[in-house]
C-alpha cells in the first residue's frame, strides 16, 4: 500500500477507472450557472453539464477550492497514516485562491505532511502530472521523491486547446481581450498553448476544420520533440464532451505521426466552463 | 538626322511615349493570358510613366543627367504591376547609364538604353524570358550594335523598335503560357509601344490620344506666333483683325478649360499661362498700336519668366465648391492672392478650382464660405512627407503595434473578411487599381507598428511589394501570396505574439496548403490549347490554365471543383463575386455540399469584380 497519496482538483481529465486504479483523491470546483451551482464529476455528468451550459443565454463561472475541502481531505489522508502530494493547477489568473488554500489548509490539520506541487499548467497535461505521481507513489516511493516527478513532468509538459468559441476562456478571465476577439467572419478554429512556466495561453495558430488544426497539432509537437531531442511523448487527450470526432481523428493521427508511449482518451471536469462547446485538447509529456 | 539627346529631348521622347502607350492601353490590357476582363498591364505601365513624364514638368533643373534621374525616381514611386516594376527598374538603369551627362550621343545612349535593361533584369527575383525583360534587352542590343557604325539616334531607335517588334511576335515561343493563351507578352507589347512613341515623335506622326489640353495649348501658342509674324512682316495692320484672331484663339483655350474634369486641372495650368501671357500681349497691342514690336515682345518675355521662376507655393491644392450664383472670377481673384497658378472653371453652381498655395486651410476656409466643398485634394509639391502627415491626423489614431499587417483586396467582403483575421490595413478594393509601390510605401509608413508584414494577395503585385519593402526603413517582410484564399491561409498562422522572423516562415509556409481556382467570364474569344472560348462564355482557371468551360458559373464553378478536389483535402470554400446573387451561391453551396458530404464546405460573400467565384480547396 502507497505511502503518499495523490490530491487534486477536477481539471486534468484523467477518466474514472485511472482515478480508481491509482486512488487519486479528486477535488471539485464548483461551477456555477445562472446561480445554481454544479460539481462537474460529481452532481452532474460532463455531458448534462455542457447541454445546460449551450441552452444557456449565461455563461458559467468556477469556483476555487477552499481550505476546508482541502483540510478536511487532508485530515482524513493524514489519519490513514498517509503523506499527501497535492498537485495544483498554475496559480496567477488560473486559480490562485486555490493554491494558496492547499497551502493554507496544511496549517489547520496537525501532523499533516504535505508537499504542494504548482503543476504551472491547467487542463489536460496537469493528469500526466498526476498519473505520473500516482504511479510513482503506488511504487512506494516517497513524498518528496513523488514530488520531484511530479515537478519534473510538469516541466517537460505543454498544453494545446482547440477551442471554436473563445468568448468562454476570455469571459473566464483566462485569455486577454484583445486575444480573445481573434474570431473573425471566417469559420476558424483557434488553437492556443500553454507551455510550463508561461503562466498564460497563448495564440499558437487557427485551422478551418477538425483536420487542419489536428495536423497543427502534430506539427507542433513534432517540433517540440525536435527541438529537446526527446524521442516518444505520452499524451492525454480530451474534448468538452460533444466532439469525440476530433479527439478520435487526433489520436488516430498521433498514432500515424509520432512514436507514443501512452495515449489517454480523457475525460474532462470543470475545465468545460473555460473550453466552451466544441473544445478539445492535449497534453503531452516529451519523454527522453 | 538626330545627332544627340539632352534633357530636353529626353522629356519630350518621354512625354510621346507616355502618350502613344497610353493610346494603346486598352491593347495592351486585353493582351491578357487569360481572357478575363482584370487585364491591366498597360494600365500598370501607363501609370507608371506617366509619374515619370509629370515629375520632370517640376523639375528646375533640366539637364539630362538630373531628368533622367528624376524620371527613374518617380516611376519607382509609380510602378504598379510586375511590367510597372520592371519598367521602373528599366528607367533606373537608363538613369544610371545617363548620369552625369548634358547631353549623349548615339552610342552612349544605346549603352544607357542596355544599362536600363540590365537594370530592369535585376530588379526581378526571377527573371522569365518571353516577357517585357527579353523585348527591353534584345532592341537595346539591337541598338548597341548599330551604334557601333551609326550616329543617327533617329536610325538607331528605329532598329531597336523593329527588334523589338520582333522579339515581341516570338514571345509566345519563349513562355508556354502565352502560346496557350494566343498572346503575345502584355508587358513587352507596353515596351514596344513606348519605344513607337519615341518614333512616331521623331517622324511627326500623330500621337493619337495626345493630351487635348496639349493640343490647346499648342493651338493657342500656334496661333500668336502668326499673328506675331504678321505684325512682324506688316501684313496685319489694323488691331481690330488681331483683336479677333487672338480672341478666338483665346475664347477656344477657355472653353476648353472649362471642360476639363477636375483631375486634369492640373494640367490646365499650361493653358492657363499661355492664356494669361497673350490676354497680356493683346492688352498692349492694343494701347501701344501694332508696330511697337519690342514692348510686345518684353510683355511676353516677363510672362514667359513667370512661368520658370522656383517653386514659391508648396500645395497644389484642388477642390469642388457646389453653391449658388458663384462668381468664377471672383473666387479665383480671391484666390489668387494665397498663391500662384489660381484657377476657377465652371459654372454658377459648381466651381472647380485649382491653386499652388503655402495656405490650404486658409483657401478651405474662404471657399466653405461660398458653399459646399468637395473632392478636395492637398498635394505637396515637395511631395509625399506632408500628405502623409494629414492622412495621419485625419485617419484614427492607430495603435502602436510591433506587428502590423497590409494586406491586398479586391472585393469589399473580401476586405472586411481579411480585417477580421487581424489585417491592420486594406490596399485596393472593387474599384481601385492595383496598388503602386508609392501606395504600398505610404501605407507602410502610416501604420504606427516597427515590423510590417504585405500580403499581394495576387502574383502581379508582388515585384511593387518588393520594392516597397526595399525602399522603406521598417522591417518588412513580403508573403508571396498570390491569391485572396493563399492570403487567408497564410493569416491562419499569423501569430500577433510572434516575431516578424516567425511569422515569416509560418506565413509563407502556410501558402502551400491551399488551392485557388477562378470562375469568371471570357473578355474575348480566345482558344486555349484544346478549348475554343467565344466572348461571353464561363471559364474556370485553376493552376494557371483554363480547365473548364460553359455557359452557366454555377456550372463551371461545379467543374472546376471536381478538377481541383484530391483525396486528402478537407475543405472547400466559396467566395462569390459582385455580380452573383446571394440565392444562386446558396444553390451552388447546397450542389457542392450534396457532392462532397465529407467535406466541410463553406460560402461567403466576397465582391469581388470580373470573377463569379474565387473557390479555395484544402
Amino acid at each position: 500500500m502507497a505511502k503518499v497519496a495523490i490530491v487534486t482538483g477536477d481539471n486534468h481529465g484523467i477518466p474514472d477507472n485511472l482515478l480508481k486504479k491509482l486512488e487519486i483523491t479528486m477535488l471539485h470546483h464548483p461551477a456555477t450557472l445562472e446561480g445554481k451551482e454544479y460539481l462537474v464529476r460529481k452532481t452532474i455528468s460532463p455531458e448534462d453539464f455542457l447541454a445546460k451550459v449551450k441552452a444557456s443565454k449565461g455563461f458559467p463561472k468556477t469556483a476555487a477550492i477552499n481550505v476546508e475541502r482541502f483540510a478536511e481531505v487532508y485530515r482524513k489522508l493524514t489519519a490513514e497514516g498517509k503523506s499527501i502530494v497535492n498537485i495544483t493547477m498554475a496559480g496567477g489568473i488560473f486559480s490562485q485562491p486555490t493554491l494558496d488554500a492547499a497551502k493554507e489548509a496544511i496549517n489547520k490539520v496537525e501532523g499533516a505532511d504535505v508537499a504542494v506541487v504548482n503543476s504551472m499548467l491547467t487542463a489536460h497535461p496537469i493528469g500526466l502530472v498526476i498519473l505520473e505521481a500516482a504511479r510513482a507513489a503506488k511504487e512506494g516511493k516517497s513524498k518528496d521523491e513523488v514530488a520531484k516527478i511530479a515537478q519534473d513532468v510538469a516541466s517537460k509538459s505543454t498544453l494545446i486547446l482547440a477551442l471554436p468559441d473563445l468568448e468562454y476562456l476570455h469571459r473566464g478571465g483566462r485569455i486577454g481581450k484583445g486575444k480573445a476577439l481573434l474570431g473573425s467572419l471566417m469559420k476558424v478554429i483557434p488553437i492556443l498553448i500553454m507551455r510550463y512556466g508561461t503562466q498564460a495561453i497563448e495564440p499558437l495558430g487557427k485551422g478551418r476544420s477538425i483536420a487542419q488544426v489536428n495536423q497543427k497539432i502534430i506539427e507542433t509537437i513534432k517540433t517540440d520533440m525536435e527541438k529537446s531531442g526527446a524521442k516518444k511523448v505520452k499524451a492525454l487527450i480530451g474534448d468538452v464532451g460533444d466532439n469525440l470526432e476530433a479527439t478520435k481523428t487526433l489520436k488516430e493521427a498521433l498514432k500515424k505521426n509520432i512514436d507514443c508511449e501512452e495515449i489517454i482518451m480523457g475525460k474532462l471536469g470543470c475545465e468545460i466552463v473555460h473550453l466552451g462547446p466544441g473544445g478539445w485538447g492535449i497534453g503531452y509529456y516529451l519523454v527522453k | 538626322m538626330i545627332r544627340h539627346c539632352n534633357g530636353r529631348r529626353l522629356i519630350k521622347a518621354l512625354a510621346a511615349s507616355n502618350d502613344w502607350l497610353s493610346s494603346k492601353m486598352e491593347v495592351v490590357n486585353n493582351l491578357n493570358v487569360f481572357p478575363v476582363p482584370d487585364g491591366d498591364t498597360g494600365f500598370n505601365m501607363s501609370l507608371t510613366l506617366k509619374a515619370a513624364v509629370e515629375a520632370t514638368k517640376d523639375l528646375k533643373n533640366k539637364d539630362l543627367s538630373s531628368i533622367a534621374k528624376e524620371v527613374g525616381t518617380s516611376s519607382v514611386m509609380a510602378s504598379r504591376g510586375c511590367a510597372g516594376v520592371i519598367l521602373s527598374q528599366f528607367l533606373v538603369g537608363l538613369a544610371k547609364g545617363l548620369a552625369g551627362k548634358k547631353r549623349v550621343e548615339a552610342k552612349e545612349l544605346a549603352q544607357a538604353l542596355f544599362k536600363g535593361a540590365e537594370a530592369a533584369y535585376g530588379g526581378v527575383r526571377e527573371p522569365v524570358e518571353g516577357t517585357i525583360l527579353t523585348v527591353a534587352k534584345e532592341s537595346a542590343k539591337k541598338a548597341l550594335e548599330i551604334a557601333k557604325e551609326e550616329n543617327d539616334i533617329a536610325k538607331i531607335l528605329r532598329e531597336a523598335y523593329k527588334e523589338a517588334q520582333e522579339v515581341l511576335e516570338k514571345t509566345p515561343e519563349m513562355l508556354p503560357v502565352l502560346k496557350d493563351a494566343g498572346v503575345v507578352d502584355a508587358g513587352g507589347a507596353g515596351f514596344v509601344y513606348i519605344l513607337e512613341g519615341v518614333l512616331r515623335l521623331i517622324e511627326g506622326k500623330p500621337l493619337e490620344e495626345i493630351s487635348r489640353v496639349e493640343v490647346t495649348v499648342a493651338k493657342t501658342v500656334n496661333t500668336w506666333r502668326s499673328i506675331l509674324v504678321g505684325i512682324r512682316g506688316g501684313e496685319l495692320k489694323d488691331i481690330k483683325e488681331v483683336e479677333t484672331i487672338a480672341g478666338k484663339a483665346i475664347q477656344a483655350a477657355k472653353e476648353r478649360l472649362s471642360r476639363l474634369p477636375l483631375q486634369k486641372l492640373k494640367n490646365a495650368t499650361g493653358i492657363r499661362r499661355v492664356v494669361g501671357t497673350w490676354e497680356r500681349v493683346l492688352g498692349v497691342i492694343q494701347k501701344r498700336g501694332l508696330l511697337d514690336i519690342k514692348a510686345v515682345r518684353t510683355t511676353a518675355q516677363r510672362a514667359v519668366d513667370t512661368w520658370e521662376r522656383e517653386l514659391k507655393y508648396k500645395y497644389c491644392t484642388e477642390f469642388l465648391i457646389k453653391g449658388k450664383n458663384l462668381v468664377l472670377k471672383e473666387i479665383e481673384n480671391e484666390l489668387a492672392k494665397h498663391g500662384d497658378c489660381a484657377i476657377v472653371v465652371g459654372s454658377s453652381e459648381l466651381a472647380k478650382c485649382h491653386i499652388h498655395t503655402n495656405e490650404p486651410d486658409k483657401v478651405k476656409a474662404y471657399a466653405v464660405t461660398l458653399g459646399e466643398v468637395d473632392k478636395v485634394k492637398i498635394d505637396d509639391m515637395d511631395k509625399q512627407h506632408q500628405t502623409l502627415l494629414m492622412e495621419k491626423e485625419v485617419g484614427e489614431a492607430v495603435k502602436v503595434k510591433g506587428l502590423g499587417i497590409i494586406a491586398v483586396s479586391t472585393g469589399e467582403g473580401l476586405s472586411k473578411i481579411l480585417k477580421s483575421m487581424g489585417v491592420d490595413e486594406i490596399l485596393g478594393g472593387p474599384k481601385k487599381l492595383k496598388p503602386s509601390v508609392e501606395d504600398i510605401s505610404k501605407a507602410i509608413e502610416a501604420i504606427e507598428a516597427k515590423d510590417i508584414i504585405l500580403l499581394p494577395n495576387d502574383g502581379d503585385i508582388i515585384p511593387a511589394a518588393e520594392k516597397a519593402k526595399e525602399l522603406s526603413k521598417k522591417r518588412v517582410e513580403v508573403i508571396p501570396a498570390k491569391s485572396i484564399p493563399q492570403g487567408l491561409t497564410a493569416l491562419m498562422d499569423y501569430n500577433p505574439e510572434a516575431s516578424i522572423e516567425e511569422n515569416k516562415e509560418a506565413m509563407s509556409q502556410a501558402l502551400g496548403r491551399i488551392k485557388t481556382g477562378q470562375v469568371a467570364k471570357a473578355a474575348r474569344i480566345a482558344k486555349y490549347k484544346e478549348l475554343k472560348i467565344r466572348r461571353g462564355e464561363v471559364i474556370g482557371l485553376y493552376h494557371k490554365e483554363i480547365k473548364v468551360k460553359g455557359r452557366k458559373p454555377q456550372r463551371v464553378a461545379l467543374d472546376l471543383i471536381k478538377e481541383m478536389v484530391k483525396e486528402t483535402d478537407s475543405i472547400i470554400t466559396l467566395y462569390y463575386g459582385k455580380g452573383v446573387r446571394k440565392r444562386r451561391a446558396n444553390q451552388l453551396l447546397n450542389q457542392v455540399k450534396e457532392k462532397y458530404p465529407n467535406l466541410d464546405v463553406q460560402l461567403y460573400f466576397g465582391g469581388q469584380p470580373h470573377y463569379y467565384y474565387i473557390i479555395s480547396v484544402e
